[in-house]
């Protein structure tokens, strides 16, 4: 086969890659561009945080249940209602969506929105992933749902949990969100338990080609979150689940809650005054 | 707990003894043999991060001795950033041999690296390299293991505690062009790997480079590296980047 074939058939592979594949969902100016950087997206974050008033939930029990999904990617909702139906049957006091909740589209970002609004009694706690931000989704992230960097606090009888949100969208937490990270955990003694939610996940369990942090980014957060005491950091991105143990911390890597997924699941955790317990469901 | 100031302790740069020995048994091996070839590289690397609040500095050094076909390296490298709690950044040791495969001449080296993380924690790579040379071209194809483990004090209270990464890719593909008198070289260069740093194949990062040929058995090096993240995530973000300034030294061959 001559050299000019060759090129011919590739390129043809190319568009043919390009006008077919999952390309209604990507962004590819993401290859070369980042329309809102990390450390933007971070001083967003405090601005909204110091605009309303800090996120906490009170319970009338020392224990509770908190329900948590990760790269929902809607579009598809069905999975999603699944989800949302389980947790209101179980009586949870907050959802988690750790990352790629959406797939960036401002119809999307408003299919989550109607959603979201039917459950008022429970809050949805969420962080952005990579594909909330494709097709400028920062944007309606930030309009509709706020901070993607900010801390909640679980109020029970017999003490207060931290929950720690993490933008990690842009495969980087950046340096303005680790110098809020280090003060933050610093107040960790204040706390009974303390959670770690974020979506790119810390390690590499298998092979794809997506990103994960950095690896010394990746060495400084173990070492604070083993100095801390960070009982579980939960992560996706991934799209199948893993658990690792290091020193006190557990990292838990979700499967994907996406519409479709073989493997879809969500984690249903059991926090009491002893510790955290965690189940996968399988859907 | 530990305070935040508790966190970056200034710790004074220590040279163990093991390590003086080490370097002592090359500069006895490169002195004992005629034929065997010893060259030492130095380099001193200065840049920022998305870790570094007030950018860093990073001092390293490879040893080299050759024999033949064989030959073997020893490397040190120290960083100095506001929050690391260690100076050493790693040590590095790994021995290689000329190979031919029917007419194609290529190199294999085996090395083990050690990262020191934290006063806690440190990571160790064990990895496999094949390079081959064109006249432009150089291409570096290989694969290691890399564990995290927590140190014997802190392995006490909580026993088999590591994170592993079976197989990274390692991979480093550069373009070298030579200037009219052979005293230039410029390259660039895309790979996910550095002397004392191993990437993930999925966070590549791209340099520049220039030598100039002082003497026949001295040579300095300039590099420009750039480090960006979520690249395969396509929501590439800027990392970080550094320059670095070196020379290498051929002390008899």
């Amino acid at each position: 086969m001559d050299y000019q074939r060759v090129s011919i058939h590739i390129f043809a592979l190319l568009l043919w890659f390009l006008a077919t594949s999952c390309l209604e969902d990507v962004d590819f100016s993401g290859f070369v561009t980042n329309d809102t950087p990390v450390n933007e997206r971070f001083e967003q974050s405090q601005q909204w945080n110091r605009q309303n008033p800090q996120r906490t939930r009170g319970t009338s029990e020392d224990s509770y249940q908190l329900f948590v999904a990760a790269d929902v990617h809607i579009g598809g909702t069905r999975n999603f209602n699944q989800f949302i139906h389980a947790g209101v049957q179980s009586n949870v006091q907050a959802f988690i969506l750790a990352g790629d909740v959406v797939t960036g589209h401002k119809h999307d970002y408003d299919t989550l929105k109607n959603h979201l609004q039917k459950i008022p009694s429970i809050p949805v706690f969420m962080v952005t992933g990579n594909h909330d931000l494709y097709f400028k989704g920062w944007d309606y992230f930030y309009s509709y749902f706020g901070s993607s960097t900010y801390t909640v606090t679980m109020e029970t009888p017999g003490g207060n949990d931290l929950l720690i949100f993490l933008d990690t969208g842009s495969g980087t937490v950046g340096r303005d969100q680790l110098a809020w990270l280090q003060k933050t955990l610093t107040t960790r003694n204040n706390y009974r338990h303390c959670i770690v939610v974020t979506h790119n996940n810390f390690f590499r369990a298998r092979h794809t080609t997506s990103t994960n942090l950095q690896l010394d980014e990746l060495h400084l957060l173990l070492d604070w979150f083993y100095d801390f005491k960070v009982d579980m950091v939960i992560m996706g991105h991934d799209h199948r689940h893993s658990i690792e143990q290091f020193g006190p911390t557990t990292y838990i890597t979700m499967d994907a809650l996406l519409d479709g997924f073989k493997h879809a699941s969500y984690l249903s955790l059991q926090v009491t005054a002893d510790g955290i317990s965690y189940t996968f469901n399988q859907l | 707990m530990k305070s935040t100031q508790n966190l970056h302790p200034n710790k004074a740069f220590k040279f163990g003894r093991g390590k003086w020995w080490l370097l002592l048994l090359f500069l006895w091996l490169g002195a004992a043999n005629a034929m065997a070839q010893l060259s030492v590289s130095g380099w001193m690397d200065a840049g920022d991060s998305q870790i570094d609040k007030n950018g860093f500095v990073s001092l390293a050094g490879i040893a080299s001795y050759q024999n033949g076909l064989y030959s073997a390296n020893l490397g040190y490298s120290s960083y100095f950033t506001e929050w690391r709690e260690r100076s050493t950044n790693g040590y590095k040791i790994a021995v290689g041999r000329e190979n031919t495969l029917g007419k194609v001449n290529f190199q294999s080296s085996l090395f083990y690296l050690r990262k020191p993380v934290s006063n806690q924690m440190y990571e160790w790579d064990l990895g496999l390299m094949l390079s081959k040379n064109w006249s432009h071209l150089q291409l570096n194809l290989g694969g290691h293991y890399r564990e995290i483990r927590l140190k014997n004090s802190a392995r006490k209270e909580f026993p088999d505690t590591k994170i592993v990464e079976n197989f990274n890719l390692l991979y480093r593909l550069s373009f070298v062009h030579e200037l009219g008198t052979q005293k230039w070289h410029f390259g660039a260069t895309l790979t996910n790997y550095d002397h004392f740093l191993l990437l993930q194949e999925t966070n590549p990062m791209a340099h520049l480079s220039s030598q100039f040929e002082v003497m026949q058995n001295l040579h300095i090096f300039s590099e420009f590296w750039y480090r960006s993240a979520g690249f395969n995530n396509i929501q590439v973000h800027y990392y970080g980047y550094f320059f670095r300034l070196g020379a290498s030294w051929t002390i008899n061959g």
